[in-house]
């Protein structure tokens, strides 16, 4: 594309050229689909001046940003961070223009429902399901689905490559390089993440079809389910579905919370037993195993569920909330409170690194598990050196710093949002859930912001506090709280 | 009998036994002395006699086992500081059980939540517990914070457990070498500010129209930031000038006592003015109990007609008792808002000075914990870059911050187990949060149906066995406890 002279000057000047021309790529092609949405919307007589608006901001802008960036250069960790950072709040900022417009919706309620579409969150403000078209329910999952393919490239390639949250040694076999540009083996890595995730895709959408689902539905379900997003066009999520749809889902979920390059291995590379080689896979398995398998006792034996229902709602609603997918195919609200106990404790363990799973990951729990079993040694042998093992392979210092600092930011960041909201929400269930399932990218949480319940009755500031935490959550925190360190603007002021 | 080689559970285990058996011995003679006020006083006298009898009698064998000049390995100093913590309470439940009407369980609970200074009651009906059972009651916390200052302040600063070594070192001298006669005299020093403080809190509350015995009591538990009171409503009762006498002493049981020695002793203010800790922890108490005060004001004002200087008695009064992990209550803060009730909840997760008898996580670890993510994020920026991490004027060890990030991680872990454990018994979740957090934390009191003035009577059996745990474990820095669920020190011991 042909530069204009003044915006070539501008670009000379721009001290981050590859955020700008990101954004603005990433702007246009949003701008694009809502162009399309908008169409369809018109063809099928609903409201599209939200999707047009969108499309018109979207292209103007991101041609506008493109035009002062430049993809050529090489960005320094400062900008890679600011770029990440500032993708991710940018992003949803476009795609809460059609709920704002055509979906009645404050712009405050459009951007967390935007925030929690591409975040892949699946909390959402919305009390009354017929507030919104067609077109808008296929905007908010198919705004999940794109965050899960950004997530998923976010994850496996670009915060390996910086070293970030201890990233590098989960994928240090698929990285391999450091400190260079992106090679052809992650561009190869990220070609085969994504030929998983639209098999996986495909696949579940056949599935939900042959097992009755309204093709919309199905549609939109398949969106927010292969991105543990959780956004569904039924106001009674999966409830409303054949216990066989349910089953489907539940299996679908924990795939979705499989370290996608371990599925590749297994479905393309024909290593059918590279899964069950793998450390974090089989803690993974195991728990949701045991989890589930400990709800489903739960449940049938302290509510008046059959053994089905209660294995298939408990398996359920252990993969929907461990991968931070957030569907519920019964209400978990009115369960007992052990039951919910669970759920919560599962809000913070997180499906494996390599998916689009949320939370804290389980490969971080076996990397502190590792250092407090060490330390346990080591206070019986103060002077010895002990290397530290996870499966087969070793964990450097520097891993375990950064993995014992993202978990205090976590748990911080979590504190910090229940104690603020408790404060403003006078309900401790509510600000503890609602934190919790926010960090962790999760959706629903429990009492009055349960699955069948919505986020819409709270108090303006604590949707702030939530659409700050699923932002910091999704791109696993480092990147969003080094924006408040002076060092890193002094870096790209330099 | 002599040919045969002593099992490796006497022979490696001699120094715990000897030194349980003094302190066996002691309490003995202690509970003898209340044996006497029992008499005196009219009270039943057979749960003393037979505290005093046990005590004396395994006190007397278990000497025998031990052998004071056996120099303890590193394995053996570890298990005798859990071994110590869990057999004390043992013997001192024996007379809440044969005297106080109480099942051995709860008399466990009671005795526990007394030895680590939690400050937790199982006890419903105050009238059931004569004066002399109260005394011994105020009186274990009393040597409850006598123990953790010497014992595990000292000993695991001495063995670098838990992070301890960095927070103590400067005061102490605390090195590699053996209990040295540097670390004897900072014991001392400590002890005498403690027996110092606690005879002005009793002198103090007395002036201010607390009923002797009462003041006394109190006075005893203030300072080990504990928390028993022999008065069912705490300090509620007590006149506003006794509030802020319990606030100002809990505020100084919370802080270090090594460094309100050189202030008391030596006249010299300069160590406490420049410790980073001891600041740090007057500014959380200090806007913590301002905003709390204003929620106090904003929704009580009404309905608990609060006035301004009311609510900052009682703001001041509760985060104290709360962060020092003291557990009074100057008023029942489980009606209040539950906004006020969320401050309480973020003070119990950040407990006192390392240097002093209170609980929690304490204060330094916070900041240890505040260095590395600051750290990280610099990091993540310059990743090859060497950076010495430092908290006021002292430079942070590799060994430190490990031990201090996988101290949080169990603390947070066991919290987190007993939460769901009990939540799964008690069908309540904020019984089960509050009672979990305060019970690592050897706080006190919890929020709903624990609340201050409520209790843990109605708990079941299983729920209460698992508190006696987490106030056990919690009590010595977890490391020693889970370090017998470690197959590498029974190997040791056993080696």
């Amino acid at each position: 594309m042909k530069s204009w002279p003044r915006f070539a000057r501008a670009a000379q000047a721009n001290p981050i050229p590859v955020a700008t021309y990101m954004t603005g790529t990433v702007y246009i092609g949003l701008g694009t689909v809502m162009g399309l949405l908008g169409l369809a919307d018109t063809l099928l007589g609903e409201n599209a001046r939200g999707f047009f608006a969108g499309a018109a901001i979207g292209l103007s802008v991101g041609l506008v940003l493109r035009q002062l960036g430049s993809p050529q250069a090489e960005p320094r960790r400062a900008e890679a961070l600011l770029t990440v950072a500032g993708l991710w709040m940018m992003v949803p900022i476009l795609g809460a223009i059609p709920f704002w417009i055509s979906g009645n919706l404050s712009y405050l309620d459009a951007l967390f429902e935007a925030t929690s579409g591409f975040s892949t969150t699946g909390a959402t403000i919305l009390a009354d399901f017929d507030q919104l078209s067609y077109g808008l329910f296929f905007w908010r999952s198919m705004s999940q689905w794109f965050g899960g393919m950004g997530i998923l490239l976010l994850f496996i390639v670009v915060l390996p490559h910086l070293a970030l949250a201890g990233r590098q040694m989960f994928f240090a076999e698929t990285t391999g390089v450091q400190k260079q540009q992106l090679t052809p083996k992650l561009r190869q890595t990220a070609t085969n993440i994504l030929r998983v995730y639209l098999l996986l895709t495909l696949l579940t959408l056949m599935a939900y079809l042959l097992t009755g689902v309204p093709v919309f539905e199905a549609v939109a379900n398949t969106f927010s389910s292969v991105s543990a997003g959780g956004f569904s066009p039924n106001p009674q999520s999966f409830a409303a579905y054949s216990p066989l749809t349910q089953w489907i889902a539940a299996l679908v979920m924990f795939l979705t919370g499989v370290n996608l390059l371990l599925q590749y291995r297994a479905i393309f590379g024909r290593e059918y037993t590279a899964p069950l080689r793998d450390t974090e896979f089989r803690a993974y398995a195991l728990i949701v195993l045991l989890v589930g398998l400990l709800m489903a006792a739960i449940l049938f034996l302290r509510h008046d569920y059959t053994l089905e229902p209660a294995l298939r709602h408990a398996f359920f609603q252990t993969a929907s909330i461990i991968t931070g997918t957030g569907f519920a195919s019964a209400d978990f609200a009115v369960w007992v409170v052990p039951a919910q106990a669970l759920l919560v404790m599962l809000m913070f363990l997180g499906g494996s690194a390599g998916s689009v799973g949320g939370s804290i990951k389980i490969i971080r729990w076996l990397v502190i598990g590792a250092l407090v079993r060490r330390e346990l040694q080591r206070a019986l042998h103060p002077q010895a050196v002990l290397p530290l093992r996870v499966g087969n392979k070793n964990v450097g210092e520097d891993v375990l710093r950064a993995v014992s600092a993202f978990i205090t930011l976590y748990v911080g960041l979590f504190a910090t949002g229940a104690l603020i909201m408790g404060v403003l929400e006078e309900d401790f269930v509510v600000a503890f859930t609602a934190s919790a399932a926010a960090v962790g990218n999760v959706g629903p949480g429990l009492g009055e912001v349960g699955p069948m319940a919505h986020y819409g009755d709270l108090h303006p500031i604590s949707k702030g506090v939530m659409i700050f935490q699923m932002w910091a959550g999704r791109i696993e925190l480092i990147a969003v709280f080094s924006l408040f360190t002076p060092e890193l603007w002094r870096r790209l002021r330099s | 009998m002599k040919t045969k080689a002593k099992p490796w559970l006497l022979q490696n285990l001699r120094f715990a036994y000897y030194f349980l058996g003094v302190v066996y011995l002691a309490l003995g003679l202690v509970m003898l002395g209340l044996e006497a006020l029992a008499l005196a006083l009219g009270e039943s006298p057979w749960g003393f006699l037979t505290g005093a009898a046990v005590g004396l009698g395994l006190g007397w064998w278990f000497r025998r086992l031990g052998d004071p000049r056996h120099e303890p390995s590193r394995a053996e100093a570890l298990l005798s500081i859990a071994l110590i913590w869990l057999l004390v309470p043992l013997l001192g439940a024996i007379p809440f059980w044969v005297a106080g009407g109480m099942s051995y369980l709860d008399a466990l609970f009671e005795a526990m939540s007394g030895f680590t200074t939690t400050g937790a009651t199982v006890l419903a009906d105050f009238e059931q517990f004569g004066y002399s059972l109260f005394f011994w009651r105020s009186l274990m916390q009393w040597f409850g914070g006598v123990g953790i200052l010497v014992l595990v302040v000292a000993l695991l600063a001495h063995l670098a457990v838990a992070g301890r070594q960095l927070f103590i070192t400067e005061s102490t001298g605390v090195q590699k070498e053996p209990f040295t006669p540097r670390l004897r005299t900072a014991a001392q020093s400590i002890l005498k500010v403690y027996s110092a403080l606690t005879l002005a809190a009793a002198f103090c509350y007395w002036i201010a129209g607390v009923p002797a015995f009462e003041a006394v009591c109190n006075a005893l538990t203030t300072l080990p930031a504990a928390g028993f009171s022999p008065n069912p409503r705490s300090f509620e009762q007590y006149s506003p000038l006794a509030q802020w006498f319990g606030t100002l002493f809990m505020f100084l049981g919370g802080a270090g006592f090594v460094l309100q020695y050189r202030l008391f002793f030596t006249l010299d203010p300069r160590p406490l003015l420049k410790d980073v800790e001891l600041r740090v922890y007057t500014l959380i108490v200090l806007v913590l109990s301002l905003s709390l005060a204003t929620f106090l004001m904003t929704h009580h004002a009404q309905d608990m007609n609060y006035t301004w200087h009311d609510a900052l008695r009682h703001a001041f009064f509760n985060v104290t008792s709360i962060i020092t992990t003291t557990g009074y209550a100057s008023a029942d803060f489980a009606l209040w808002v539950p906004a006020a009730q969320a401050i309480l909840v973020a003070a119990m997760f950040v407990g006192g000075c390392a240097g002093s008898g209170a609980g929690g996580i304490k204060v330094i670890r916070l900041l240890v914990l505040g260095a590395i993510v600051q750290r990280e994020l610099v990091r993540s920026l310059h990743p090859q870059a060497v950076m010495t991490l430092r908290l006021g004027n002292k430079s942070l060890g590799e060994d430190v911050m490990r031990s201090v990030a996988a101290f949080i991680t169990l603390y947070v872990a066991l919290v987190a187990a007993g939460t769901v454990l009990i939540s799964l018994l008690e069908n309540d979740f904020v019984v089960g949060f509050t009672a979990s957090a305060q019970a690592v934390g050897n706080i006190g009191p919890g929020l709903g149906e624990v609340g201050p003035m409520g209790g843990f009577a109605g708990l079941k059996p299983l729920s209460k066995a698992i508190l006696i745990f987490q106030m056990w474990a919690g009590r010595i820095e977890l490391i020693p406890v889970f370090l017998l669920l470690t197959p590498e020190l029974w190997k040791k011991l056993r080696g």
